[in-house]
């Protein structure tokens, strides 16, 4: 797979996120497959994002397990069924932190606020798009190498967040997101499925 | 005594008490804690109260609220605040929320196994893997997988959340930025314990004004104002504001006793040189008192200076019976015999404090035996040889005649004193409310609004009640953990039923050598770990061998000596167990603090089970009794004084129709004041019996002199021209502080007041007999 790099031929970013506007609060199903180095295969959650007026967000795990993780003023609490509730600085979470600020971003149709955390580039053209956001803050970069985010038109299909340490999540919304998955989840696959192409 | 003698001698006069004061201010260590003010303990409540805790570890806690700026900026300021407070030896501790733990848990992540009650009741069998390791599968696919993965490989179940959970207040504000909010978001939170003792003043102003300068500099650029609260920021702000108001008072008492000797006296050099015998009197007493106990309580020095106010009345004795002809030095020799029996009664009543067994009471004796001896004799023999005789006699005045004659007209119902003795009794019988003021705190209140806030900022923080307390004893720090350990699971069955919201244990911190080896003795050997690890990981998705760490650790945690106290102590965390685990005199102190105390009654029926062997420690009642303990010690000491006092006024008087007239004004006018404070509705204070014996003091004097006035007309004008400026000066002097907001001030001065009219008036109309003027 070939990740495009700031290539001229793309879009504008800031005219492609400007249409991605959406009224909050914002709902949106999803599926998320999760790459971790110490596992031995790619994990698969489904369930439900939920943007919220006050620039919260709540990401709700509804298979194979329930699990809600809520995000309000820089403080992340995730809620299993039987537990008691755990919650940490969003700082410690600086993944979520980096998905949060984009999601934000791209729903807001905000440009200038992505191109004050990130350095973005775009690949593609109106119909199939790439924009791919590197974190300006080299302490940010320590955590996360890139967030890539693949649309189709007006909307988005998939948000890749990539770890500095090869842990990396596909996040795929809206659409995207009620597609069947491919078996196994290899990265490549998602890739194929994020870009909108059979 | 020529010109040049008298400033030879004034010159010499001022060089003593220059150099007492220089003495004074060098070597006299005024202290300010309540503690050395304190009878010893009596009971296992004060003893604990005065011995191990000082007032709590609840004291010690300072409540911070941080507002006026962006919650990202307080946010930075608290940062910034905590971490300077953090590296300030004057604190003990500093949080504001952010995970301070994570280095200290790293130098304990070793003995994990043996701190943790994670694993208790469980064995690390392949079950309880497996359960922890299913969740953290969940936890690698949720957002808290950034901090946790790091973990993993070493701890599976998570040990070192457990314990940070266990260390974590038992109720925490929101976060905002990572760190504390009260739950508007407006005002970051900090909770901060401070070495010295909530209610030393001096020691709580230096941290305060530490904390102050800290903020300035974490603050500088934001908008952000610092509100700090709790028991020693408002002894500092009560300190502050009675000072303040007792100074301000204190100015225009002394602008206004100096117009008035003006007045009476028309001479500047009198008014000023009457000054001195006080002031020598003063200088005197601290200087003793460094002598001899090196140092002085601060309420000994407020109510020692009170009682020696007497002594002003001594200079003016002198200067209005000084006459045209007679030689100063004459007069104050014919004043003396009166002089001195109003001072060695005060002088041998005050000793009786001696006998006291309190050093606070001791250290007032001493202060004022010598302070009125040293203003008596600088009366007697050093103010006479500075003045000259006065151009005019106060004897010759005509509107002194006058008034003499006409106060010797008056009429002098017999049946008044009875009356007035049966008024007052009745009084005192049907006043409503309680007769003693216990509560020292009460004098000084904290104005309402700031209690309001402490309250707020107190349930916001979880912060820990600063009256109730629960104590362990023990032979050893051993014994105190392990008792700690059964009082946690007491405790816990209370919290789930509301009966209090939080608490902390000192084995909450540290387990003793007994839980700690039995979760050692636990831990399962490295074969059948590791066999239960490859069953519990059978078809989970980990790497092979990513729990190697796990294995290594657990067999290292087997083998490791456990914790003791004097380790712990030394540690990252040592600071915080200190305060909660005291040795002391071959036994040792664990101390537990309370949060949010609903249900007492509960508390004391855990106290009063023999089992658990812990005390509940009410630091309000343990400090009343105590104040109650050391007024029960001046009352007997009262009783000795006055048994004393009438004893020398019976010996310098001798006959008994004059120890009558001089004693029982003075007798009627403490029992009118009583009737009239308790009338009112005042409960009585340790202030209150000091302001009392001052006026007693003072009554003795009036009588004496009217009594000492008896024969000689021009006598009688010169000493009512005398007490006529005593009892107006005095008078003034303490109405203002009767007419303070503060209430402290008005236990003084109220007593006074009322004490100097009565006196005077009861002891003019008690002395003079009807037939003398009525044959001039």
């Amino acid at each position: 797979m070939a990740l495009p790099t700031a290539s001229l031929a793309g879009p504008d970013p800031a005219t492609l996120v400007a249409a991605l506007a959406r009224p909050t609060p914002a709902t949106t199903a999803y599926a998320e497959v999760r790459f971790v180095d110490l596992l031995t295969r790619p994990l698969t959650l489904r369930g439900a994002l939920e943007y919220r007026a006050d620039g919260g967000l709540v990401k709700r795990v509804e298979s194979p397990y329930r699990e809600t993780t809520t995000v309000a003023a820089g403080q992340v609490t995730v809620e299993r069924a039987g537990k008691p509730p755990r919650r940490f600085a969003l700082t410690r979470a600086p993944e979520l932190g980096a998905f949060l600020e984009s999601f934000a971003a791209l729903l807001g149709g905000d440009a200038a606020r992505l191109a004050q955390a990130y350095d973005s580039s775009s690949a593609g053209d109106a119909a199939h798009w790439r924009l791919t956001l590197v974190p300006r803050d080299a302490r940010l970069r320590k955590h996360l190498v890139r967030i890539a985010v693949d649309g189709v038109g007006s909307a988005p299909r998939c948000f890749t967040v990539e770890e500095s340490g090869g842990d990396a999540s596909v996040i795929l919304v809206e659409q995207a997101a009620a597609a069947p998955l491919p078996a196994p989840p290899t990265r490549a696959a998602l890739d194929q499925l994020c870009r909108g192409t059979p | 005594m020529s010109a040049r003698g008298r400033l030879l001698l004034l010159g010499l006069w001022l060089a003593v008490l220059g150099g007492l004061l220089g003495y004074v201010q060098t070597r006299l260590r005024v202290s300010t804690d309540l503690r050395s003010f304190m009878p010893p303990a009596a009971t296992p409540g004060q003893r604990l109260l005065l011995d191990e805790i000082g007032e709590g570890p609840g004291s010690r806690l300072l409540l911070l609220a941080l507002s006026g700026d962006t919650p990202q900026a307080l946010a930075a300021t608290s940062r910034r605040l905590a971490a300077a407070l953090r590296e300030d030896t004057r604190f003990l501790r500093a949080l504001n929320g952010e995970a301070a733990l994570d280095g200290a848990l790293t130098e304990l992540l070793p003995y994990r196994y043996l701190l943790s009650p994670g694993l208790d009741g469980r064995r690390l069998d392949a079950d309880t893997l497996r359960d922890a390791l299913m969740e953290r599968v969940e936890d690698l696919a949720s957002p808290a997988a950034g901090w946790i993965k790091p973990l993993l490989p070493r701890d599976p179940t998570l040990e070192t959340l457990v314990l940070a959970q266990a260390w974590a207040p038992a109720r925490e504000p929101q976060r905002i930025d990572e760190v504390w909010f009260d739950h508007t978001g407006s005002s970051a939170l900090l909770l901060v314990e401070t070495r010295a003792p909530g209610f030393d003043p001096q020691a709580q102003r230096a941290a305060l004004d530490a904390l102050d300068k800290h903020f300035r500099a974490a603050a500088a650029g934001s908008s952000a104002r610092l509100e700090a609260s709790g028991p020693g920021a408002f002894a500092v702000r009560i300190n502050d504001t009675t000072a303040g108001e007792a100074n301000r008072i204190g100015v225009v008492d002394s602008l206004a006793f100096f117009l008035l000797l003006l007045l009476a006296y028309r001479r500047l050099s009198s008014v000023l040189l009457g000054a001195l015998p006080l002031l020598s009197g003063g200088l005197a007493g601290m200087a003793a008192l460094g002598l001899v106990f090196g140092g002085a309580h601060g309420i000994t020095l407020a109510f020692g200076f009170t009682l020696i106010g007497v002594a002003q009345d001594y200079p003016i004795h002198l200067f209005s019976h000084l006459r045209p002809g007679t030689p100063p030095l004459a007069t104050a020799r014919a004043l003396w015999p009166t002089l001195s029996t109003g001072l060695a009664s005060t002088v041998i009543a005050y000793a009786a404090f001696f006998a006291s067994g309190v050093s606070g009471l001791e250290q007032l004796a001493l202060f004022t035996v010598v302070g009125l001896a040293v203003a008596g004799a600088s009366t007697r023999w050093l103010l006479p040889r500075l003045i000259v005789a006065a151009p005019r006699d106060a004897a010759q005045s005509a509107w002194l005649a006058r008034l003499w004659e006409r106060v010797a007209t008056l009429p002098r119902p017999r049946w008044l004193p009875a009356l007035l003795t049966v008024l007052a009794l009745g009084v005192l019988w049907a006043a409503p409310g309680p007769f003693w003021e216990n509560n020292l705190a009460a004098l000084t209140p904290v104005p309402e609004a700031l209690l309001r806030r402490d309250g707020e900022l107190r349930a916001e923080l979880g912060a820990p009640d600063v009256r109730y307390l629960l104590v362990l004893e023990g032979a050893d720090a051993e014994a105190v953990l392990q008792a700690s350990e059964r009082l946690g699971s007491a405790l816990a069955p209370l919290r789930e039923r509301g009966a209090l919201a939080g608490y902390e244990l000192p084995s909450t911190w540290l387990p003793s050598l007994a839980t700690q080896r039995a979760r050692q003795a636990a831990l399962p050997q490295a074969a059948p770990l590791r066999a239960a690890l490859d069953a519990a990981l059978a078809d989970l998705p980990f790497q092979p061998d990513t729990f190697a760490p796990f294995l290594a650790d657990v067999e290292a945690a087997r083998a490791l000596p456990p914790l003791d106290p004097a380790r712990f102590l030394d540690g990252p965390l040592g600071l915080r167990l200190k305060s909660m685990l005291l040795p002391r005199d071959g036994h040792w102190t664990g101390l537990v603090t309370l949060s949010g105390v609903n249900d007492v009654a509960a508390l004391a029926q855990l106290a009063a089970r023999p089992d658990l062997g812990v005390t509940l420690l009410d630091l309000k009642q343990a400090s009343e009794s105590l104040v109650a303990a050391y007024r029960q010690r001046v009352l007997w000491s009262l009783a000795a004084a006055a048994v004393l006092l009438v004893g020398v006024v019976v010996l310098a008087l001798r006959r008994r129709e004059r120890v009558l007239r001089v004693l029982l004004p003075m007798a009627l006018t403490t029992l009118l004041i009583l009737a009239a404070l308790r009338g009112a509705g005042v409960a009585l204070s340790l202030f209150h019996l000091i302001a009392l014996i001052l006026a007693a003091g003072l009554g003795l004097d009036y009588a004496l002199f009217f009594e000492h006035a008896e024969d000689d007309p021009a006598e009688q004008r010169r000493t009512l021209h005398a007490l006529l400026v005593c009892s107006a000066s005095t008078f003034l002097v303490f109405l203002l502080l009767a007419l303070s907001a503060l209430p402290v001030l008005r236990a003084i001065g109220l007593p006074v007041t009322l004490g100097v009219a009565l006196n005077f008036l009861l002891a003019l109309l008690w002395t003079r007999r009807r037939e003398v003027p009525r044959a001039s």
